[in-house]
This record gives C-alpha cells, structure tokens and sequence, in this order.
C-alpha cells in the first residue's frame, strides 16, 4: 500500500496558472470546474507619510499556492458521500468520485477543506482531480507537474517526496489547520504566515475560482 | 512520455465525430450551434468503452505555438495528439532529465490553451459580407453593429478587387491604410501587403516601434546597436551578485523558462530588487526587494541614485573615463557645450537644482532614504545586472529614461565583464549556442512599397523618418501608430518642423490584415473606430473574428498556423521547432498567399510578383537554410539534413545535404537542442571586446564609446519632433497632461498597461480558459479603492478623455497608491447605447501621443476610477459571449 501525494514549493511559484490551466484544457473541463486552481494570498497595507504625503508599504508581501485535490489520508469528502461515490484506492491512495454513482449534492464540497471537489453543472455532478490516474497508471507524472513552468510542482510516493524536500507545512494562510492529513508536501513562501495567524486574503475574484 | 501508447481518454474541446462533421460542413452549421457556437467547449472526448477498448490510430505532432508572446525570449513545444485530423490535446515537452543548461521547453497556459484557440467558435468560417454595405452605399456608420450575410469567395474576392481599384483610381494607393505589417517576420507576414507594395504602396501604421518602445533610437546611438540582444546568458545570470529589474514581470512577458531561469540565478546566490508600481507576479516569487514606484517616474529614481553616488563618490571613474563620454565636463565630446555634462546636470551646478534623492523623491514616490539605500546597495555589489522593461521607456520623451538609465549602469562601471550588463531584455541566450532557421520570406523578392523605399532608414526594422538620412523626404511615408487614427480624421499627419510640413492625409479604405488586430492594439481606439467608420471601405483577413475584423465591410477567413505550418522556426540561438501543420484549414478559410494572388489576378498583377514562393518552398528554404554555428571554432554548417526522398516531399529541386540531425528526424522530435557547454565560463559577456581594448574594438556609435551625451539621439529625436529631448538622459514631464505631475482632478489616477498570460498582445483573448485563469481586471490599490468605496470585485468605471471602460477591480495590497493597471490586449465591445468598452481594451483610455524618436506614450496615462453605478450587467469573461457575427449561422 502506497500513498502517492503532491509537492508543492510555494516559495517560487509566479502564479502562472499553467498547472490549471493545462489540466483543463486536457480534460475538457468547462468554464466554472477546476480540478487545480491557484490561490493569491495577499497581505500588508499601506501607511502615509505626513510630511512628503507618500505611502510606504507596511508588511506587503504575496505569493501562491496551487491546489488540487489532496488525496487526504481521513478524506473529509469520503463518510459524508450520501451514496458512498467517493472511494480510495487501497494501492494508491488516490481519492476518486465516482461519477456513474455521484448525485451531485456537494456534501463532499462542503465538508473538503481545501475546496477540491467542483461542480460539473452539465453533468450534474462533482468532479475532482484523480492524480491524473491514467498517467500515473503508465508510470509518468500528472500533468500539471510536468507542465510546471518553474519546476515547482511534483509528485511521488509520499513518503519519498519527504525523504526529498523536507516535512514542509501546510499549516499556512489561506489553508486551514490540517484535519486531514493531505497527501501534500508544501514549501511555504518565506513570508508565509501560519494558518490563523494572517491578517490577509486570499485575491483572487471569485469567478476565478 | 512514450507517445504511440497512447490511450483514449478525455481529450478536451472537441468529440472526434462533432469535429469531423463541423470541418467537412456535412451538417457542421448544426454540429457548431450545439458545440462551438454556444461556447460550450466542454464534450469530452471518446472513452475506452466508445472506442471497445481499441487503441485509435492518433499521432503526436508538434503544433506552431508562432505567437509574439515574449520578444524572442522564450519558444515552447506543443505535443499535440491528432485523430483523422482532429487536435484532442496538447502536450509540452516532458522528454527525459533536464539540466539548467538544457531544459525542457514547457509551454505556458496560452500553449495548453491551443486546441480551444485554433477551434474557438471566434474563428471565421467563410467569407462574409455586412449586410448594410453595398458598393455604392457603405454606410460606414453601421461597422461594428450590423449583420453579416455569407457571400463565396469569388464574390468576396470581386468586391475587394472593385473598391481597391475604385479607391486607387480616385486616390492613388496612398488613399488605403494598409494595417498589417510589413516589417517584423513570417509569424506576421501576410502576401497582401505585397500586393498593395507592388500596385504603388498604401499607407502603413508603423512609423515607430511599438514593441521597443523608446529604446530603438537610443540604443542606436548610444550604445551602438541594439540593446535587447545584450542581456545576460541564462546560464550567466548567478555570476551577477544582484540584478536591479525595473517591472519585468518575466513569467508573464517573457514567458517559457525565463522566470525559472531567474529563480536559477537567484538559488546560486543572486540577489534580486524589482522596481515596479506592483509587487509582480514574478517578484512575488523572486523578488528579494520591491520597490513600489509610480509608473512612468523611473528616470527620476535613476538620477536620485546617481545623485548620491556622485555624492559620495561611489561611481567608476576611471571606467567612465575610459569607456565613455559625456560624463563630466572633462570627458566632453568636441563642439558640445561643457556645461552639459552628467554629472554636472545631476548635482544641479548651473540649474541651480540639484537632483537630490529629496529632489527625486517628490517626482517618483520612493523616499529619500529608500533611494540612498538601494543606491548603497548597488554600488557595494561588485557585479549587478540592470535591465529595464520596454514599458518604462513608453512614455512622452522616453530616450530619456533610457540615457539616464544606461548612464546609472555605466556609472556602476563594469559593463563588459563577467556579470555586469545593461539593456532591456536581462537575459537573453547570447554566445553559448548558434542555431538559426533558413529564410521563408524569402523578402529580397517581394516588391518595395515606394513610400518606403529600401535603404530608408529604419531603427529595429521599424521605419523613422530620419529626414537627414531620407533622399526625397516628401515621398517617404508612414504614419506614427498612437496618432494613425486622429491622424486619419485630421486628414493630416507629423511636424510643423518636418520638411514642407506636416503631410497631408486622405485615407478613404483600410485593410485590417497580417496577424495585426490594429483597431484593438493602438492608442486611442475610440477615434479609430470614428475613422474606420467614415471610410469608402474596409476589409479584413484574419482566422478570428477579432475586434479589427467586426468592423470590417467583408471579411475572409484565413488558415491558422496549425493549417498550414510546415514549416521551421525559431527565434532563439538554443532550439528550432519543426512545426507540422495539424489539420487542414478550417470551414472554407485559406491561406494569405493564396488570397494574395486571387486579389492580384484580379488587378492585374502577376500573382508571382506578390506571392514569390510557394508554402512548400518556404517550408523547405527554412529547413534548408537552417545551420549550427559551433560556439567554439566559429564553424558554421548545415543543422538539417536532407535526402532525395525529403526533397522529393517538398517537391522542391535541390541537392542533399548532411546536417546535426536528420530532416525525419527532427520531423518525429518536433525540435532540435543545441548541447550548451555546462562550463558557463566558456561564454561570452556582452560588450567583453570592446571592454578589452576599446580603442581596437570601438563601439558603433558617433565616438565608438558609450555615449552618456549623445549629440547624435538628441538631433535625430528632435528633429522627428514629437519630443524635445537632451542629449543627456533629463528628468522631464514630457507631456503637459501626461505622467506624475500633471494630474488632475478629473483625472487623478496612473494608467499602464502590464502583460497578461491570457493573451500574446490580442490573440488568444477567445479562449475561456484563460479567460477563467486570468480575468480583465482593473488593478487599484487598496488606498485609492477604500477612498473610492471599491471592494474586491465590484464594477469600476475607468475613464479617460478619449473613452470608458466597464471591468471588475481587482484590489490589491501590492500595488502603489496613485497608480492603476489595465492589462494590455482584451478585446474591445463597445455598449452601442453607453459607449462603454465591457471588453476592457486599454486602447480606449489610452491618448495619441507620439514620443520621441517614434513610440507611443503607453505608461502613466491620466484616468480616474469610479465605482459603476450604472444598468450594464457585466458576466464574468469566462461567461460573456464571444462576438459572432449576427445574422449568419
């Protein structure tokens, strides 16, 4: 039994949207789905010089995190299914929807931390990222990882990517505490601050997202 | 990725069956109203259990990805997988381990986005007609507005033919407006600009480098050539201890591995300070520093620090002593007055001002303080890279920004030794590798337009009058693109100072042609829409139904690169692409050259004087002319090789050749890597020769050193006369209602207009993904939105004296206060009962205002921003309705 899980280094992440972007396109997924989206968390505020009447930034910073679904080790998604449609694969960790049994009721939406499950209106029915099941099935990488601009994205068995980027948090803003033990291994942005300690928001309009 | 095994599964835009039925037209009116039409780009492809398991018979090709998305920085593969014709997805390259020299080539979202761009339900499908246009009634008011009717090529042909000729018989061809380009490569090059070249010559829109900004004339004849192809060697980029960036937001006018390549440098040790009015998307990620400034101001930043290095005396001397001129007033070149030297200008000797950090500061908006700092900060790193992006340049009078600039960077002293460079681009590959591409233009061949005839001065390949240069000054022309459209209305165009004066204009037909969406991507769009409204006739060509287009009288729909391609290309000394063509043209579209010649035919040219080579001659010349230059012996030789049988293909009468790799080969690859030496020191530094021994490698410019005043840039500015420039590099408000320091009231706010990674300029603004990606947004700054009572998301009104704009704000901590941001390219939609622009076009706030040697005044345009109180509903960009043309299926 593995757990296969994403890397994520959000320290260098220029918020291209390559990864969502790519992903959609090849799944043919519709305006308002996404399986993968990136957030831009921004904080700070601006204070006036009284003498010159300049504004100086105070504490600005911003930065990135892409996310998709995170294939937790307790999904949230996976007791509250009305139809018991969501599913994880015992060889691979891999949480998947499966979409003949789906009602399309968004409980899973609901109860996801990281918002991953997204509503295929057409179908009527909630649809998320399966780690590119297929192509990791064949032996390459999914595809939002190989189409990474900046080589921040990657994926392996969890406990290698570990072994090779470090334990990483994701217990930063705009992400929640973690209940859930996301198959996610993040390397913060440097000015990252902890989940609840922020004083900014996420950015992005909402059709976005 | 082993491609061949693929398996069947979803694939994206299209089913396999609605393509097929949409591209062969049997029924395809109705498989487009229920696919493509209604933007409904979500069918999936066939399953497993669609295809019972069987493996289809589908290829991978390498799909053109010819977009000017990046100046030449940045060229990615796209794998596309194709079934009986039929694009199903993309992919990039994903072959093998990459190494920071030899990377993989990964393409950005608008590559991944191609299939629904080639497929966008935006393409033109045959040959249309505006219902409400008759030959001898063209009621131009109705452009933009009215119906279409579907007329066949034979018709669309002979109506083009008949006003062409009505207009030049009446007119001479300097009656047409010929908007297309004429000048910058086979990504834009279109046959029919060669057709009005060969029938006497029409008016051009290119009389300034739109691209470049001011940096065209400078780098000239300051620094002696042209400066973007000076930056830094990837590879060269960690020997720089700090790299001082103004905006260059890479990820997203860059593109391809540039920002990685940075992020590289900076993992080696590299420090990095962006200056831009936003904490960039790039400096978000890599920016050890940011400096908020308002945009436009940059010269004088640049000043303030070189005021505190003179200060104390923390310049180069010695190496402004050796390399340059004009710094002091003991390094003055002869006949120019002493007084006017740099230094002496920067410590306020005979102005009586001097240019202080306090002084710069009240022009710029960085403190004083901050400003000491960082010029600390650069004169303690020994080796610091200085690259500014175009649009800092873009503003009235930019020669002066840019002098100022390269004067700081010489100041700084080293450039020409390991580490140390000036210019725009900041990186760019020079030395480690030699690839090129064969020519297929084929341009020695194409006719010359008289009204710019060859061996006319041009800066950059762009054309600029340079009276002084010109033998008959009254037949050169070319209009300057921010004033085209004024200009047209005016009937009149340039300098009083010009010789014989401004020149007369009686524009009465344009062709909107060659790739360019020039109603769209010129300052000033609202006039422009008043000038193509009053004309005899407009006509267009284009695969999109673009802006430009919707305002045509007849349209003709042209084949996309993915049908025709076949072809090589490059652009960069690293990899060149073979580029299959996809799949054959869409709906009833053809190709430029083929239009060319029916248009031509029609005359009474010879169609062989305008279209000189075929597509498969051009394809061949590109792949037969291709060569590798070994970096190291200088030894250039043939990079393709060609057999009997690969000739034979192309059809083409030649020899054979050997090359690094074969034609088939490189056909199945999609690509050809030049192995960069890993032993970066083995590459060479921009200017070394010269900064060698500059008495036997002397620069091209009037001194053959850099020219910190240059006598020469001043009278060729000047004299073209839309700016009054120094030969130094001033602190000036070039404009009295332009910039910091001439806002208003009414018009409070700072306009520029930062690329967006939804678009390359305008093409690819169709596609819904990266609509949803990245929206049309009006960036404002958290202080100037509570001011205004603006959330996250509310509908602002932007205005300016030449027009509105309706876009979602966008409220940003990470932008400077003063300033506002409307990214360049969105497709304009005017609101016929408001006039508004719901598609967010800058080009509609944006003035005519001609700088300089020739370049528009893009950054710093005076706006205001209100929250929209008005009826217009406006959907989300990824839900609102692409144009189509009304009245036809």
């Amino acid at each position: 039994m593995a757990q296969y899980g994403f890397y994520f280094d959000s320290d260098r992440c220029t918020g291209c949207k390559t990864c969502q972007v790519a992903c959609k396109e090849t799944y043919g997924l519709p305006a308002d789905t996404l399986w993968r989206r990136v957030l831009n968390y921004q904080a700070g505020s601006w204070k006036q010089d009284t003498a010159t009447g300049i504004y100086q930034p105070v504490g600005v910073f911003a930065y990135f995190i892409s996310m998709g679904c995170n294939h937790c080790e307790t999904p949230a998604c996976f007791g509250v299914c009305p139809v018991a449609a969501i599913e994880k694969d015992p060889e691979t960790g891999i949480v998947r929807i499966n979409e003949g049994l789906c009602i399309g009721c968004g409980s899973c939406k609901t109860a996801c931390p990281y918002d991953a499950p997204s509503l295929w209106e057409s179908k009527g029915i909630f649809t998320k990222c399966d780690m590119c099941s297929d192509l990791v099935a064949e032996g390459e990488k999914p595809l939002c990882v190989t189409g990474c601009l900046m080589r921040a994205l990657d994926w392996g068995e969890l406990a290698a990517l570990k072994a090779e980027y470090g334990e990483g948090s994701v217990e930063v803003e705009p992400l929640p505490k973690n209940t859930t033990g996301p198959s996610l291994v993040l390397n913060p942005h440097r000015k990252a601050p902890q989940t609840g300690a922020g004083g900014g928001e996420v950015v992005n309009l909402s059709e976005e997202l | 990725m082993e491609q061949g095994k693929e398996k069947p599964r979803n694939k994206g835009a299209l089913t396999r069956r609605s393509f097929l039925a949409w591209s062969a037209l049997a029924g395809g009116t109705a498989a487009l109203a229920g696919g493509l039409a209604g933007c409904n780009l979500s069918t999936a492809g066939p399953s497993l259990q669609e295809t019972g398991g069987k493996a289809p018979a589908g290829v991978w090709k390498t799909g053109a990805c010819m977009n000017n998305c990046s100046c030449g920085s940045s060229r990615c593969l796209l794998r596309v997988y194709v079934e009986d014709g039929v694009p199903l997805k993309v992919r990039t390259d994903e072959e093998g381990t990459e190494s920071i020299e030899v990377l993989q080539r990964r393409a950005c979202p608008r590559g991944r986005a191609q299939i629904n761009n080639m497929l966008s339900p935006a393409r033109i499908k045959y040959p249309m007609k505006r219902k409400g246009w008759s030959p001898g009634n063209p009621n131009g008011q109705m452009r933009g507005k009215d119906e279409w009717e579907r007329i066949s090529w034979d018709e669309a042909l002979d109506y083009i033919a008949a006003e062409m000729k009505k207009v030049i018989d009446q007119y001479g061809t300097k009656g047409i407006l010929c908007s297309a380009s004429s000048a910058i490569g086979y990504t834009y090059f279109d046959q029919t600009v060669c057709l009005l070249d060969a029938l006497g010559g029409s008016l051009h829109n290119e009389a300034g480098t739109i691209s470049f900004g001011s940096w065209s004339v400078a780098d000239t004849h300051m620094i002696g050539g042209w400066g973007m192809m000076n930056g830094l060697h990837p590879l060269c980029m960690k020997d720089s201890q700090l790299h001082v960036l103004f905006g260059c937001n890479w990820v997203s006018n860059k593109g391809g591995n540039t920002a990685y390549q940075l992020s590289w440098a900076r993992e080696q040790g590299s420090k990095v300070i962006i200056i831009d009015p936003w904490l960039n998307q790039t400096a978000q990620a890599l920016a050890d520093e940011w400096i908020p400034i308002l945009p436009g101001t940059d010269t004088a930043l640049v000043i303030g620090i070189c005021y505190h290095w003179i200060e104390n005396n923390q310049y180069d001397q010695e190496y402004l002593d050796k390399y340059t001129i004009g710094f002091d007033a003991d390094h003055m070149p002869e006949g120019a007055p002493k007084e006017e030297n740099w230094k002496d200008y920067v410590l306020g000797t005979y102005d009586g001002e001097p240019k202080t950090p306090e002084w710069a500061e009240k022009r710029c908006n960085v403190p004083a303080a901050r400003i000491r700092e960082l010029a600390e900060q650069i004169a303690a790193a020994k080796t610091v890279n200085f690259a500014a992006a175009q649009s800092t340049s873009k503003i009235p009078a930019g020669e002066q920004f840019v002098q100022s600039f390269y004067t700081m960077a010489l100041m700084h002293g080293g450039i020409g030794s390991r580490g140390n460079c000036m210019g725009w681009a900041g990186m760019r590959e020079v030395g480690a590798a030699g690839l090129s591409i064969g020519d297929p233009l084929g341009k020695a061949t194409h006719p010359v337009n008289p009204l710019n005839p060859t061996g006319a001065p041009v800066y950059m390949a762009y054309p600029i009058p340079q009276w002084s240069a010109l033998q008959d000054t009254s037949a050169w022309e070319n209009l300057e693109p921010s004033e085209c459209w004024q200009s047209i209305l005016d009937g009149e165009y340039g300098r009083d100072i010009w010789p014989g004066g401004k020149k007369p204009l009686d524009i009465h037909a344009i062709y909107f042609g060659g790739y360019a969406n020039g109603l769209n991507a010129l300052p000033n769009a609202n006039a422009g829409i008043k000038a193509v409204r009053k004309m005899d006739f407009v006509w267009g060509a284009n695969p999109f139904f673009d802006p430009s287009r919707q305002y045509c009288d007849i349209v003709l729909p042209v084949a996309a690169w993915w049908e025709k391609a076949d072809v090589a290309n490059s652009g960069m000394a690293e990899v060149v692409y073979w580029y299959d063509q996809i799949m054959p043209p869409l709906f009833e579209a053809r190709t430029e050259g083929h239009i060319a010649e029916e248009l031509a035919k029609r005359m009474g040219v010879d169609p062989a004087k305008v279209n000189t080579m075929t597509y498969k001659e051009r394809g061949f010349a590109s792949v037969q002319g291709a060569t590798f230059t070994d970096v190291k012996t200088g030894e250039k030789m043939p990079l393709i090789g060609l057999t009997k049988e690969d000739i034979a293909e192309f059809g083409v009468d030649a020899e054979p050749q050997e090359g690094k790799i074969t034609f088939s080969e490189l056909k199945a690859k999609g690509y050809y890597k030049y192995p960069v030496d890993p032993k970066s020191d083995a590459i060479p530094v921009p200017y070394a020769a010269f900064y060698a021994d500059p008495v036997a490698n002397p620069l091209k410019t009037a001194s053959g050193k850099f020219e910190i005043y240059c006598a020469a840039l001043a009278f060729m500015v000047n004299s073209v006369g839309y700016s009054q420039i120094s030969p130094i590099g001033k602190w000036q408000i070039g404009d009295p209602q332009h910039g910091h320091g001439t806002q208003t009231e009414e018009y409070p706010l700072l306009l520029w207009t930062p690329h967006s990674l939804r678009r390359a300029h305008t093409v690819d603004d169709n596609v819904i993904s990266l609509r949803e990606a990245y929206p049309q947004e009006c960036f404002i700054s958290m202080v100037d939105a509570q001011a205004r009572g603006i959330r996250n998301g509310d509908l602002v009104l932007m205005s300016s004296p030449h027009g509105k704009v309706l876009r979602p704000a966008k409220v940003l901590t990470t932008l400077v206060p003063g300033a506002v941001a409307l990214q360049d390219g969105a497709w304009l939609q005017i609101d016929e009962a408001t006039g508004i622009d719901i598609g967010g076009d800058p080009n509609i706030l944006q003035a005519p205002k001609a700088s300089g040697g020739g370049s528009q005044s893009w950054t710093a345009t005076l706006v205001q921003v209100e929250k929209y109180t008005g009826n217009i509903k406006l959907e989300p960009d990824k839900r609102r309705e692409i144009v189509l043309p009304q009245g036809v299926e």
